[in-house]
């Protein structure tokens, strides 16, 4: 068997005993990033909230509830990253990866939908905000 | 994780738009293993706030307009919970410089405002051709999107397909169509602070490998 396959076998087996499963980050629209890296584990996308307007409420139950559980997805992409000896543009190791809002979808898709309750709320003094 | 906030700018004739500014950003620490808020910006008011960005006015699409949309029925599937605001510690009761302000484009630093950029010694992926070295690093002065570096990175790969420079502090309008280079570094930089241009500043409009996970 090749060193290849072997690896290969080793990242399935790993994703299926993990759970887990591949997003290519070239099909989500809500966010950008800037590398030759295009896979992150779809539970850890799902903890990314880009594009979603967030009031108060969804606000702090992201921050009091979902960040821990972001550094175990992340832990386990980085892993999935180890396994596939997926590297920088320098040849080491990938360690870490930006994403970034897509302004186009925040801008005028996502927050077109609640104008008047952004305006609403700004007026009545509660924030509103968004993951950049 | 790096949190904006949507604010309104109003103007002279009682209309309003939409703006936005930095909030609360959030640092995960290895050494004690947890979150820290390493920045929260609350003290502007929420209308008229004296430092602000813009967003844009054109959609930079590139014929991904379904899959836009697709993304965005999938989005109003989720629970929309906005209309519903608990009054929290950090809302206001009242809503504060509710009056005319000057109708600005460019949103011209405040001393807290310079305060929130601070010197990151930032470690790039590519080498510089000086060191060749796999692991150079120079100094660069790093707000939340936007990197200021005092050495030139010429192995920065070309910008993907996809993304749009442009300096959402200074202009609403992206940065059609070019790729990172000279030429929008100097011109952006002209636009921020002609008198301080440093000769080897490089300009990294927006999209910088410098958040980790």
């Amino acid at each position: 068997m090749s060193e290849a396959l072997e690896i290969q076998e080793i990242q399935e087996e790993f994703l299926r005993e993990a759970g887990l499963n591949l997003t290519d980050l070239r099909n989500q629209i809500q966010l950008t990033y800037w590398s030759e890296q295009h896979f992150i584990t779809k539970e850890l996308l799902d903890l990314i909230p880009f594009g979603e307007i967030l009031s108060n409420i969804r606000f702090y139950s992201y921050v009091d509830y979902s960040l821990d559980k972001l550094i175990s997805k992340a832990n386990q992409t980085l892993l999935f990253w180890r396994l596939s000896g997926v590297t920088q543009y320098d040849g080491s190791p990938l360690d870490q990866l930006s994403l970034f809002y897509d302004e186009t979808f925040l801008w005028h898709y996502s927050a077109p939908l609640y104008w008047e309750e952004i305006h609403s709320q700004i007026q009545s003094g509660h924030r509103v905000r968004f993951l950049s | 994780m790096e949190f904006n906030e949507i604010r309104l700018q109003t103007n002279f004739n009682d209309d309003f738009q939409f703006i936005y500014t930095n909030s609360n950003t959030y640092q995960y620490k290895f050494a004690n293993l947890r979150w820290q808020p390493i920045r929260t910006i609350l003290s502007f008011p929420l209308i008229n706030p004296p430092t602000f960005s813009l967003p844009i006015t054109v959609p930079n699409a590139l014929g991904r307009e379904t899959k836009y949309q697709a993304y965005l029925n999938q989005v109003q599937g989720l629970p929309n919970n906005i209309h519903i605001q608990d009054h929290y510690w950090d809302s206001v009761d009242s809503t504060p410089a509710n009056t005319l302000g000057p109708t600005r484009i460019n949103t011209p630093s405040t001393s807290s405002d310079t305060n929130y950029w601070t010197p990151t010694n930032f470690q790039f992926a590519s080498p510089t051709p000086e060191s060749g070295s796999t692991n150079s690093t120079c100094l660069c002065a790093c707000g939340t999107d936007i990197c200021y570096c005092d050495t030139q990175q010429p192995g920065t790969p070309p910008t993907p397909t996809g993304i749009s420079l442009w300096n959402p502090k200074y202009s609403n309008q992206s940065i059609n169509s070019l790729h990172y280079n000279w030429t929008l570094q100097t011109g952006a930089l002209s636009a921020i602070s002609p008198s301080s241009r440093l000769p080897e500043i490089q300009f990294f409009p927006r999209y910088i490998p410098v958040c980790t996970f």
